[in-house]
């Protein structure tokens, strides 16, 4: 043992650690479902339940559902060349995968806003087409699209490098074509860490508020997510409202953070079963 | 015969020689970066030869079964299977069995399933599958382990799965990446000769890679020997071992050692002074002074400096003038001490220059007016 057991440092430590927890996240946590509730349910359902609410939350899922199903396909596709072919502008692409991580979501949003909005030279070719992207749906799948880009590829590549090509170059020489490859061969090997990554992928995506706010041109019903929607409640005064919202993305994280756990254990017991290798 | 019939006979030959041969490389080149990993590679494999791709470390064996299966384009260069230049061909439509140095199977399908790969892709119907596969599991002694994954199996039956997986939907050629080479040395011994026979069985067309020597000599009908991307020296493993043809094969092929001065061994006087020359130990024969020696007129005389028990035979270290030879006398025939005086004879060495080398026999045993250089 490199740190010598003594049992007042590690009491202590595990207190801090608790205390700290639970003034940062447990706390107000309870405190977000408590208000939620505290003029009791009915309140709480018609809070919920109102158009505006329904609205957001509908939206909210279906960019969620979009992100979840373009960021899988680009994320392997980015991640399969990134592993299994070697090519000039390899780093290069690696790096800008992770773009999204360290820029800031208020910036990704000014970007789009910049490439798609009436100063761009796109803007007369997109609205000749009669294509509406900034302050529009579309506008705010892109920004959610950006920011969760990095999740899904980022877990998968180091599986994949890890595995080398023997297996697929096996597959091909029995006369396997790429997706029967991918199918039968290479999906097996990424399945957890792919599975987590759409869990990471859908909670950042249910959350995120900075570079869709700047996109979204807060219509209300329109293109209103659950963030901004929480928002506009609470700038209005309307706590109730707020909380009840805020309270139905805590019961999702939870959710997520639950599946994200067994997502986890069930990956590393297969990396030990691997491991009897 | 007139004229006519001759040339036609030739022919004939000529073309009996070239339906024989089952894979040719012709001057392929492959470069990594500016590193030269096959240069210039051209050999010949008849149907039905077990081939051994032998060579040390780094020498290019790998990079040319690779170029055979089409998992890496020539850079130049052509490559002829059954008589078809497939060099545009992609690995999926070669139809070649190959066998991985680390086995690549399968992790996450069971051994059933590994070995139905390819008969899966061919669409073969269920019932023929689970036949092929338990007839292939069966050839490979591990019939009624179906149902392990890969991980629960051990080395050497992961290497039979590999095998069996290969063969299953019946190439015509077979290519194993050192096959035995994450095997210890009790199971390697059994699996070459299993595989020698099955491979003969079957009459497929293999190529194998090692840069084990004797596994090379044991099992293979033809060795083709690799040195820094090139090929060395192609043949039948008697002509390679008694003929080496280059610097490196004399060199690299069994135990030799390098003789200083070897016209001043007796049998070899007529050399060329300051010439390099090699010889191994099968080689030379050794005596004591007091023992009947058959060569005794043409032999040196030496003092031996070291002995190594190894079982069957005794590795004696005998120095004469400026050389110190390995010799291995059989233990039947009596044991020979450090620091006893003895005799010994070489019959042949490899004389050496930058290119070549050439057989020189020892003068005792040349027939006066014949010209023994080989
Ligand atoms: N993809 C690659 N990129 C760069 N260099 C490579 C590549 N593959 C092989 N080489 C180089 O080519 C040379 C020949 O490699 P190869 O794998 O054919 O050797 P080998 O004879 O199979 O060696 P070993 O017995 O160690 O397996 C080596 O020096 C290796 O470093
Ligand atoms: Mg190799």
């Amino acid at each position: 043992m490199i740190i010598e057991e003594n049992k007042i440092v590690k009491w202590s430590l595990i207190s801090v650690s608790m205390v700290f927890l639970s003034v940062m996240l447990v706390l107000p946590l309870v405190f977000v479902v408590k208000t939620a509730f505290e003029k009791g349910l009915p309140t709480f359902w018609a809070a919920i339940s109102d158009k505006y609410a329904r609205a957001a939350i509908w939206l909210t899922v279906e960019v969620t559902v979009i992100t979840v199903i373009v960021n899988t396909f680009f994320g392997i596709f980015a991640a399969w060349t990134i592993t299994k072919y070697s090519f000039r502008g390899k780093k290069l692409l690696s790096a800008l995968i992770d773009l999204p991580l360290t820029i800031s979501p208020i910036i990704a949003g000014l970007i789009f806003l910049l490439t798609f909005g009436r100063q761009s030279f796109l803007y007369p070719i997109l609205h000749d087409l009669n294509i509406k992207i900034i302050f529009a749906v579309p506008g705010i799948v892109l920004a959610t699209v950006f920011v969760t880009f990095p999740f899904i590829s980022r877990e998968i590549i180091p599986v994949l490098a890890s595995q080398g090509k023997d297996e697929e170059e096996a597959a091909a020489l029995m006369g396997a074509k790429w997706f029967r490859i991918f199918r039968t061969v290479t999906f097996p090997h990424i399945k957890w860490a792919f599975l987590y990554g759409i869990v990471l992928c859908t909670a950042r995506a249910l959350g995120e508020f900075g570079a869709v706010s700047v996109l979204s041109g807060h219509l209300r019903g329109k293109t209103n997510t659950m963030p901004l929607h929480i928002e506009l409640l609470y700038q209005g005064y309307d706590f109730t409202g707020a909380f009840a919202m805020s309270a139905i993305l805590v019961v999702m994280a939870i959710i997520i953070l639950i599946l994200r756990n067994i997502l986890e254990y069930r990956g590393k017991r297969k990396l030990s079963e691997k491991g009897a290798k | 015969m007139n004229a006519a019939t001759l040339i036609k006979e030739n022919i004939n030959d000529v073309k009996d020689e070239d339906s024989n041969i089952y894979v040719e490389l012709k001057n392929v080149n492959k470069n990594f970066g500016d590193f030269k990993a096959s240069d210039n590679v051209s050999f010949k494999v008849k149907k039905g030869h077990l081939v051994g791709l032998l060579g040390p470390s780094g020498s290019g064996k790998t990079t040319i079964l690779r170029i055979l299966a089409g998992l890496e384009t020539a850079d130049s260069g052509d490559i002829f299977i059954n008589g078809k230049r497939v060099n545009k061909i992609s690995a999926q439509k070669r139809g070649i069995g190959f066998v991985f140095q680390n086995y690549a199977l399968f992790r996450y399908q069971t051994v059933f399933d590994n070995v139905a790969f390819s008969l899966k892709i061919e669409k073969w119907d269920k019932k023929k599958i689970r036949e092929r596969v338990h007839y292939l599991l069966n050839l490979v002694g591990l019939a009624g382990l179906e149902d392990r994954y890969p991980n629960q199996l051990s080395g050497g039956q992961r290497q039979r799965v590999a095998f069996a997986r290969a063969l299953a939907n019946e190439p015509q050629l077979l290519l194993l990446d050192e096959p035995f080479a994450a095997i210890d040395a009790k199971v390697r011994q059994e699996l070459r000769s299993w595989l020698r026979e099955l491979i003969h069985n079957v009459g497929i067309t293999s190529i194998f890679v090692t840069h084990d020597q004797d596994e090379a000599f044991e099992v293979a009908d033809q060795i083709i020997l690799t040195n820094h991307g090139k090929i060395e020296q192609s043949g039948s493993p008697y002509d390679i071992y008694i003929n080496p043809q280059t610097a490196f094969t004399s060199k690299f092929i069994g135990h030799p050692t390098l003789i200083k001065n070897l016209n001043t061994l007796r049998g070899f006087g007529k050399t060329p002074d300051n010439i390099e020359a090699v010889v191994r130990p099968e080689f030379i024969s050794v005596a004591r002074t007091d023992e009947k020696f058959q060569y005794s007129a043409s032999s040196d005389k030496g003092v031996v400096v070291d002995a190594y028990f190894r079982g069957a035979v005794i590795e004696l270290h005998v120095k004469v003038g400026d050389n110190i030879f390995v010799v291995n006398r059989q233990l039947a025939e009596g044991r020979i001490d450090v620091g006893e005086s003895v005799y010994i004879f070489i019959s042949r060495v490899y004389l050496v220059n930058a290119l070549k080398a050439q057989t020189y026999i020892n003068e005792a045993l040349k027939q006066k007016n014949e010209v023994y250089i080989i």
